[in-house]
């Protein structure tokens, strides 16, 4: 095939592609899908992308692992989680010292739902909030709640996760009121306690959760 | 199906750029050592080999120094604008538009990569990469200062068909990833029909040869069907030899990075015409190669 020729089987063969391509049953990207990363800088873009990507994949792997509920038994070893992720992550959101009831939590979350400040700078239907216990009382009927986005886009007052002694109680599951009550009784209070973090992912409808107890390093 | 049309977002196609590059420069290594490990077993570890493969990642450290930031700023700012300005339409940003945006780059890299060979201006950064007389995974990292250069305008049409940026960025990755593992002696012949529809380092082994036969041969990144399609397709059927005419013989690592440039700037400068000049720049390396023979047989 001469130059000529192969240049114009090249344009062919491209434009047949494209077709192909603008067949599927898909809807064309929004705004938030082109443009999510806006106003960050290539860096925390790149950051923010690979740990996206990486989240993704720790969660595919844990949903083959596990298809029901599995909160760990006091007898069971303590799965230690690789600390590096969720230490680089910031969170914002809301913040208050709240008695540890029901009804004051969900107060909180309805806070956080309601706060259009926050909801408007959302760059995607697909992100993940971080509710985050620390700083108990004595009997630990009391603490300092954080609820917000992992959206390193937005704008706000961040709340660092706790670094420390890092156990998860609830593996990655899909949403369950029961499993997270039982998965808050598998928390060892004998051991001193630096924070109990509740990650909720959504992506469209769906909502997945997982928890992990953030304990004082022992000397 | 339904994985193939779910959408992605922009941060999450970096993303996996990110991600598939920082653990597949790892798996490189990993590979690089392996072969290490067979030359040392058949005792064919020289100081030159490995003077040659420490020059090879110097001049990928120079190229990201001395073009990373330039690089990066100028294919953001033109595929950006591209997208925004001089697209026909904006494709969904799904799975399936990545295939296809992958077999696209694919082609579109055939095209630069033969346009790298075929006009002085490609070759004089181009021929960083083919002047190692070895051929392994360190080879792939040899760069070439303007290597980042050309490829905007062979992927710019992706962009303005309507591919996301950052997919036309992933679409490039992946073909430049595949086409790095393809730099190793350790693989002889893969079986028949991948041989006859993907590129392998049999074909590249082809593609980096000074034998007569095979130069300017297998241009290909991922699919080897461009070369047979378009005519540049070599078999590999007899021993390889490695490397640039005229030889380079250094593993100093200024000289490496350098010496594409300094030529063409030394022959432009030393042109009798403007005219020569422009065909310095435009047409195959071999031409001004045969003008200075040319002019020795006359002087003679």
């Amino acid at each position: 095939m001469n130059l000529f020729t192969s240049i114009l089987a090249t344009i062919v063969i491209a434009m047949v592609i494209w077709f192909a391509v603008t067949l599927q049953q898909a809807d064309a990207p929004t705004q938030e899908d082109k443009f999510a990363s806006n106003n960050m800088s290539y860096e925390q873009m790149s950051e923010a992308g690979y740990l996206l990507v990486a989240q993704r994949l720790e969660s595919q792997q844990t949903q083959v692992k596990q298809i029901e509920p599995k909160p760990q038994t006091k007898q069971a070893k303590p799965k230690v989680v690789n600390q590096q992720p969720n230490n680089n992550v910031s969170i914002v959101g809301i913040s208050d010292r709240i008695q540890l009831t029901e009804a004051n939590i969900t107060k909180l979350w309805q806070k956080l739902n309601n706060n259009n400040k926050l909801t408007q700078q959302l760059t995607s239907n697909r992100f993940t909030i971080y509710a985050i216990y620390h700083e108990f009382n004595a009997d630990y009927s009391q603490a300092n709640v954080v609820i917000g986005y992992n959206a390193p886009a937005m704008q706000g007052n961040q709340f660092n996760i706790p670094s420390g002694d890092k156990t998860m109680l609830l593996d990655t599951i899909p949403y369950s009121a029961t499993a997270i009550s039982q998965a808050w009784q598998h928390i060892d209070y004998s051991r001193p306690l630096k924070a109990v973090i509740e990650q909720h992912k959504f992506n469209n409808d769906k909502q997945t959760v997982s928890i992990s107890v953030v304990y004082q390093e022992e000397k | 199906m339904e994985l193939l049309t779910a959408a992605m977002n922009d941060l999450e196609l970096l993303g996996w750029e990110e991600y598939i590059g920082y653990w597949f420069f790892f798996a490189s290594l990993g590979l690089f050592l392996l072969e290490l490990i067979v030359l040392v077993a058949k005792k064919k570890v020289t100081a030159n080999l490995l003077g040659d493969s420490i020059t090879n990642f110097i001049t990928l450290y120079a190229y990201q120094v001395l073009g990373g930031i330039f690089y990066l700023l100028f294919y953001l700012a033109g595929f950006y604008w591209l997208y925004l300005n001089a697209s026909i339409t904006h494709l969904p940003m799904t799975a399936w538009t990545l295939v296809g945006c992958i077999i696209i780059a694919d082609i579109a890299y055939y095209w630069e990569h033969r346009f790298m060979h075929s006009c002085g201006i490609g070759w004089m950064t181009h021929t960083v990469h083919h002047s190692s007389p070895y051929f392994n995974i360190s080879v792939a990292y040899r760069f070439g200062p303007l290597d980042g250069f050309f490829p905007f305008f062979f992927h710019a049409p992706l962009v303005m068909l309507g591919f996301h940026p950052f997919m036309v960025f992933l679409a490039e990755a992946l073909v430049q990833f595949y086409q790095t593992a393809l730099h190793t002696e350790l693989v002889r012949k893969l079986p028949r029909p991948i041989e006859a529809i993907m590129n392998t380092p049999s074909h590249h082994r082809v593609h980096h040869a000074t034998n007569k036969k095979y130069l300017d041969k297998n241009y290909a990144g991922i699919f080897i069907i461009w070369d047979k399609l378009f005519g540049t397709f070599a078999e590999e059927d007899e021993k390889v030899r490695y490397g640039t005419f005229p030889r380079l013989n250094s593993v100093n690592p200024f000289t490496v990075f350098f010496h594409g440039i300094t030529k063409l700037a030394s022959e432009l400068w030393h042109a009798p015409t403007w005219m020569y000049r422009w065909q310095l720049l435009t047409k195959p390396p071999i031409w001004a190669w045969q003008q200075k023979q040319q002019l020795k047989q006359e002087t003679e």
